[in-house]
């Protein structure tokens, strides 16, 4: 467990810088005070909790429960002291959504987080879907912090590139670490990155002089419309004067289709009207600055319930659906495999098999020959392939095909074919359907 | 060169029996070395040569006699002394009178299985005599040429305890052996059994194959696959030797050539057809240990060149 947690403490504090750094960026889109979404402690402290219970939970399913049990109990006293201490409410009105979300945020940005960063492709996915959010985030004037978004990008390209040391370098007896020389190596990565997105946006998109404003400002509008009709939004900030223009376009429209003059008392009757309804006047108070911001914020007024069960559903429509897919996938690339030469397809199989060996902890160190991999493995593997190939045998025959040139015959090949699916039943059937669900976008 | 196999299962098969049988005849006489034994096997597979390095009286001897009875070859052990001349070791010619010609006495270098003891206490000029017969596979003794019997073995010792009164042989003529190796001490319980069996074993040594079969299965050796991954990682170890900051004169490319040729012997040896990198992680610090001059600073703190050998393959990404 000690070593574990060793191993651990750098990934965990890459994590902990992209999902601060995310969740900061991504929390001054909502109505949060500045004190609780401006402070990038605030935010690592919550997704650093989370996230050191993931790793800690991960160790074996006796940590998993004892986090998760933990956690929850933590997250409850935590909601009832706030409700007592009326800590949660941020506004006059009352209203602690914002807070909420902001937890659930943070809490749900941790746990994908998390999850991604355990192979090499899902940080890239991390660093992608990361860097269009933050764009997107900018696009729709979030007050979007760079420095945050810079330090996500090398937090996540650090995380990568720690990833493949750990899988290459970390197991070679004659490679020293040297953790300065990689975080080094994503400093600099992320300086050719940037400095090639500069590049491009200065001598390509601004020259082209995109019209990107005025997309801003319908999307605006379309935004406040959208919010009205849905009836999210309770304070609707249409500017004054947009207001009044079609207020008397529509008295105009009306007066001349009915063949009436307009009424001058009415005209000054409507006009000594204020110009905001009279559930909108609220928002209205006359100073020019609060209006402003008002005018420019949006208000959600949902009930905390419609969030959860809203997340609870896209999780579990998630949880079945990416599965399925990835299964899908896996299945489709085994059978790719299996339609090659038959050489190629032992070669390209025993490789396939190291890699999910490797995944429960079998690796084949770079200076290891496939015999030296065996002998020190076959006897630990066993269990994982009881009913299949041993080890030695796929050794020796995967000897005998790469080096020895020869082809292997059709049983051969179907032995060889076999070993993958009878390996995953083994492996649930070992260590559990928990420790294989944690595992089952890496087997 | 990527050639598919060209030996057959059952040739493979029946060259390991052969060499299993021969095995287990020096075993009888020879206790407890089957490493030394399997290597110098090896070694006349590969048509290489072995240099020795030991203390007297551990069965060096015994070991290349052994091993040329069992394979039904001439056997001849050269003393190399300060005095040796090399027409003592290439054979001279002699003055007939009665014939009024002139006659040529062979060496004793013509032979199959040649022990050369103690090679460093002859001159340079009689080590030189015998390093180019090992080479060329010849003699030219008055400008006439006398070409060596295959299979041709040269195992030469050296003691690594006495310097006083020896020539070193120089670096690069150590090049031409193909492997260097030590035999060691046996155990008590090995010494035991040797004591108790005494001179009559080796007197009772008798040939289980033939110098043919000898050739054949040098041909043999010749044709087992070499995947140009094994290859490449040959080429590789090799050339790790020459970056080595403890080295001062990595292995040259007729190091790259011996440790392929003695992969491919080693290959038929365990039953294959084919050389997979595990023969070449074996056989390298046997290969190259003696073909790399390490730095001053790797001689001070006396660096065994082997495990600097074995140190550098594990380095090395394997296949």
């Amino acid at each position: 467990m000690r070593r574990y947690l060793k191993d651990a403490v750098w990934e965990w504090l890459l994590c902990l810088l992209l999902s601060a750094t995310l969740l900061t960026n991504f929390a001054q889109g909502f109505y949060i005070p500045d004190a609780v979404a401006d402070n990038i402690l605030i935010a690592a402290a919550l997704t650093g909790l989370v996230l050191l219970c993931c790793y800690v939970g991960a160790y074996n399913r006796r940590t998993m429960v004892i986090t998760v049990v933990l956690f929850l109990a933590l997250a409850s006293v935590a909601v009832l002291w706030m409700r007592a201490r009326g800590i949660d409410i941020v506004d006059q009105e009352g209203s602690a959504t914002a807070v909420y979300i902001y937890w659930i945020a943070g809490i749900a940005i941790a746990l994908v987080i998390f999850f991604l960063a355990r192979t090499r492709v899902g940080i890239v996915v991390l660093f992608l879907l990361g860097c269009i959010l933050h764009a997107a985030l900018t696009f729709l004037d979030f007050a979007v912090s760079p420095w945050w978004t810079a330090i996500y990008a090398l937090a996540a390209i650090a995380l990568f590139v720690l990833r493949q040391y750990r899988i290459y370098a970390a197991h070679s007896s004659t490679v020293a670490p040297n953790f300065a020389r990689f975080f080094l190596t994503s400093g600099g990565l992320v300086l050719v990155a940037g400095g090639l997105s500069l590049a491009v946006f200065f001598a390509v998109l601004r020259p082209l002089n995109l019209p990107t404003l005025d997309t801003n400002l319908l999307t605006v509008f379309l935004r406040y419309d959208v919010l009205e009709r849905v009836g999210v939004a309770q304070n609707y900030p249409i500017p004054n004067e947009l207001l009044e223009s079609n207020e008397q376009n529509d008295r105009q429209i009306n007066s001349s289709e009915e063949g009436e003059q307009p009424d001058e008392n009415q005209v000054q009757e409507e006009e000594s009207l204020p110009t905001t309804a009279p559930d909108r006047q609220a928002g209205v108070t006359g100073n020019s600055v609060q209006d402003a911001e008002r005018l420019s914020s949006v208000r959600y007024d949902i009930p905390v319930s419609t969030y959860i069960v809203a997340a609870v559903i896209v999780v579990v429509l998630l949880l079945i659906l990416v599965p399925l897919l990835w299964r899908a996938l896996r299945r489709r690339k085994f059978k790719e495999m299996l339609a090659q030469d038959p050489r190629e397809q032992i070669i390209h199989l025993y490789r396939f098999y190291l890699k999910k060996y490797r995944v429960i902890g079998f690796v084949r160190a770079p200076n290891q020959t496939e015999r030296e991999y065996s002998a020190a493995y076959a006897e630990r593997l066993q269990p994982y392939v009881a009913g299949t190939l041993s080890l030695e045998l796929q050794t020796e025959t995967y000897l005998r095909v790469r080096y020895g040139g020869q082809a292997p015959t059709e049983q051969v090949r179907e032995e060889y074919a076999a070993i993958y699916p009878i390996f995953l039943k083994n492996y649930r059937k070992l260590n559990g359907t928990f420790r294989y669900l944690l595992h089952y976008f890496r087997l | 060169m990527n050639q598919e196999v060209t030996i057959t299962d059952q040739q493979v098969h029946e060259a390991k029996g052969l060499i299993e049988k021969v095995i287990q005849n020096v075993e009888t006489v020879i206790i407890g070395k089957r490493q030394p034994v399997e290597l110098v096997l090896m070694a006349l597979l590969a048509r290489g040569h072995i240099l020795l390095e030991d203390v007297p009286g551990v069965g060096k001897t015994s070991l290349v006699s052994a091993i040329a009875k069992s394979v039904d070859c001439k056997f001849q052990r050269i003393q190399f002394t300060p005095d040796l001349m090399p027409s003592d070791v290439t054979g001279f010619s002699i003055y007939n009178q009665k014939s009024g010609e002139f006659t040529f006495r062979p060496g004793a270098v013509m032979s199959n299985l040649v022990l050369a003891d103690e090679i460093n206490r002859a001159s340079a000029k009689t080590q030189a005599a015998l390093l180019e017969a090992m080479e060329e596979k010849q003699v030219t003794v008055d400008s006439a040429t006398y070409q060596l019997e295959d299979p041709f073995l040269v195992m030469a010792t050296q003691n690594p305890l006495e310097s006083f009164g020896t020539y070193p042989l120089p670096e690069a003529q150590i090049d031409r052996f193909l492997i260097k190796l030590s035999m060691g001490y046996p155990t008590v319980e090995e010494e035991q059994r040797i004591v108790h069996l005494g001179r009559a074993a080796r007197v009772q040594l008798k040939a289980v194959i033939s110098r043919a079969q000898v050739l054949e299965l040098s041909a043999l050796a010749d044709r087992v696959r070499v995947d140009p991954a094994v290859e490449r990682y040959i080429v590789e170890i090799v050339a790790a030797t020459r970056t080595n900051a403890k080295i001062t004169l990595g292995s040259s490319p007729r190091g790259s050539i011996a440790l392929n040729n003695a992969a491919k012997a080693l290959a038929l040896f365990h039953g294959r057809g084919y050389v997979i990198p595990d023969d070449v992680k074996y056989l390298a610090p046997f290969v190259l240990g003696h073909r790399i001059i390490l730095g001053h600073e790797a001689k001070t703190e006396s660096v065994d060149p082997n495990a600097l050998i074995t140190a550098i393959v594990d380095g090395i990404v394997a296949p």
